[in-house]
């Protein structure tokens, strides 16, 4: 099977997208027939360049972090320049990764209904999309991490049958919705901060500390 | 029949009918009421209801109306910032958000539009500068500052874009991802789920307003709406107000005058 993905994510080779897609890929390629090729959105200037690319493959993968509850502003660019592609792609299948730092899957979901309707509005196969929820501190978890070996069980079961397991994706995915166990450990008012220490460790070694509640356009 | 006087006391008396009193007597008003009609009515406790009701009704029309009339005209001011997100220089779309614009200042309103094509706008690259260098603000200069202090100013954001496969136009999009320094990295509880915490006091209310494509059909508009509504839980606001081209400048500026 031949693969071609897109990785959306601005920070690109540097990214949590990247490790989570080196993951899935590592699996994907035990399969000696299998092939892939990467490209990264960011750094690409002439985007309808890359749409000659796709025909030739089995599969594309589109994998970008959540930005503001979508896809990242040069995501949708490369999206617009499908359009000539719509209705001419019969036998491509298509999957998404979506990967955010907040922990519940919920906030992806919405952007996972656009992925569908996307995959349908290009006349391609819909082969689900990956939701990762929890991954601003991918970059930094070791290789035998779970959720990194489930994605290459993910990966390894795609090379082969050419469709991704529900049971995993679930559980890649977390949960949907925060337990009652979980909420009652946060402060009881809305909008009292909570999980303060990842940030305040990059707050003080920037020396920025002091002036975390900056509001530089307030008048 | 019955006949009132306009008595001395607050409350008119009531006598019974003297016709040979009555017929030089200029001042007396002959009012046939309620209670009389239904005298011999079996339903007359319901009748009643329904005459109450329905005054109640009447009155709160024409209360409603001279409300309208003498306070909502150049009575409330609000800010509004019209992000034009549409990237093709031809076409109609800009007559619309001008119209709009025009129409909204003769409303009273302090109406601001920002033609995002013709802004530099750099693609926000996840750096997390805005949140752990220098807060508030964005390490990239271009000129999403100014759309940055407009939107935190104004008391509504209309965010207008054509839809372009299904989606807001990129151009809107790559706008919005630089709104984040607006926000703070710390995670709050809101509606139950994990958002960010506010960073200023105050958030404007967002409006989606969008032009239909050829292919656009109910299921995209749907995704979008929700999309954007996720938006503002998270901008820590609500999305008041969602419409289409198709929909009436002068139904739009009613709906925001009565936010």
């Amino acid at each position: 099977m031949r693969l071609i993905i897109f990785n959306g994510s601005p920070r690109g080779k540097t990214g949590n997208t990247e490790v989570l897609l080196k993951h899935f890929l590592k699996g994907f390629s035990e399969n000696e027939e299998n092939s892939y090729e990467i490209h990264y959105l960011i750094s690409i200037e002439k985007m309808d360049k890359l749409l000659e690319k796709i025909p030739n493959n089995d599969a594309a993968l589109i994998a970008f972090p959540l930005y503001v509850d979508s896809m990242p502003g040069h995501v949708k660019k490369f999206i617009e320049t499908l359009e000539p592609l719509c209705g001419k792609l019969p036998d491509l299948k298509l999957l998404f990764l979506v990967q955010s730092g907040f922990p519940e899957a919920t906030h992806s979901k919405y952007v996972g209904r656009y992925c569908k309707k996307l995959t349908k509005r290009l006349g391609a196969k819909y082969t689900k999309t990956i939701i990762r929820g929890g991954s601003e501190g991918a970059r930094l978890m070791p290789d035998n991490f779970k959720d990194f070996i489930k994605l290459q069980e993910l990966g390894r079961e795609f090379g082969e049958t050419g469709s991704l397991d529900e049971p995993i994706l679930n559980e890649i995915a977390g949960p949907e919705k925060l337990s009652d166990a979980i909420l009652s450990k946060f402060p009881p008012f809305t909008d009292e901060p909570a999980f303060t220490d990842y940030w305040d460790e990059q707050l003080i070694k920037n020396g920025a500390f002091e002036k975390r509640f900056a509001k530089p356009y307030s008048e | 029949m019955c006949k009132y006087y306009p008595g001395a006391g607050k409350m008119p008396c009531r006598t019974e009918l003297q016709p040979s009193k009555n017929f030089y007597n200029p001042n007396c008003i002959t009012v046939p009421i309620v209670e009389d009609l239904l005298k011999h009515n079996k339903y007359q406790r319901w009748l009643l209801a329904f005459f109450l009701c329905s005054f109640l009704y009447v009155f709160c029309a024409i209360f409603k109306m001279l409300k309208y009339l003498f306070f909502n005209k150049g009575g409330r001011t609000i800010k509004i910032l019209i992000m034009n997100g549409n990237p093709y220089e031809k076409g109609n779309f800009d007559d619309f958000t001008s119209e709009l614009k025009s129409k909204l200042e003769k409303d009273g309103h302090i109406a601001n539009e920002l033609i995002l094509r013709n802004m530099d706008i750099k693609q926000c690259l996840g750096c997390w500068g805005c949140w752990v260098k220098t807060p508030g603000e964005c390490l990239v200069k271009d000129d999403t500052v100014n759309i940055r202090r407009e939107f935190i100013t104004s008391d509504l954001v209309l965010m207008v874009s054509p839809i372009i496969m299904g989606f807001t136009s990129a151009l809107l999009k790559k706008a919005t991802d630089k709104l984040i320094p607006l926000i703070h990295p710390y995670n709050a509880i809101r509606n139950n789920e994990i958002h960010h915490l506010k960073r200023y006091d105050k958030y404007p209310y967002l409006g989606l307003l969008i032009k239909k494509s050829k292919d656009t059909d109910e299921e995209d508009l749907d995704i979008v709406s929700d999309i954007y509504r996720r938006m503002a839980i998270n901008m820590a606001t609500d999305l008041v107000l969602i419409k289409t081209f198709d929909t009436d400048i002068d139904e739009v500026t009613y709906e925001i005058n009565n936010i």
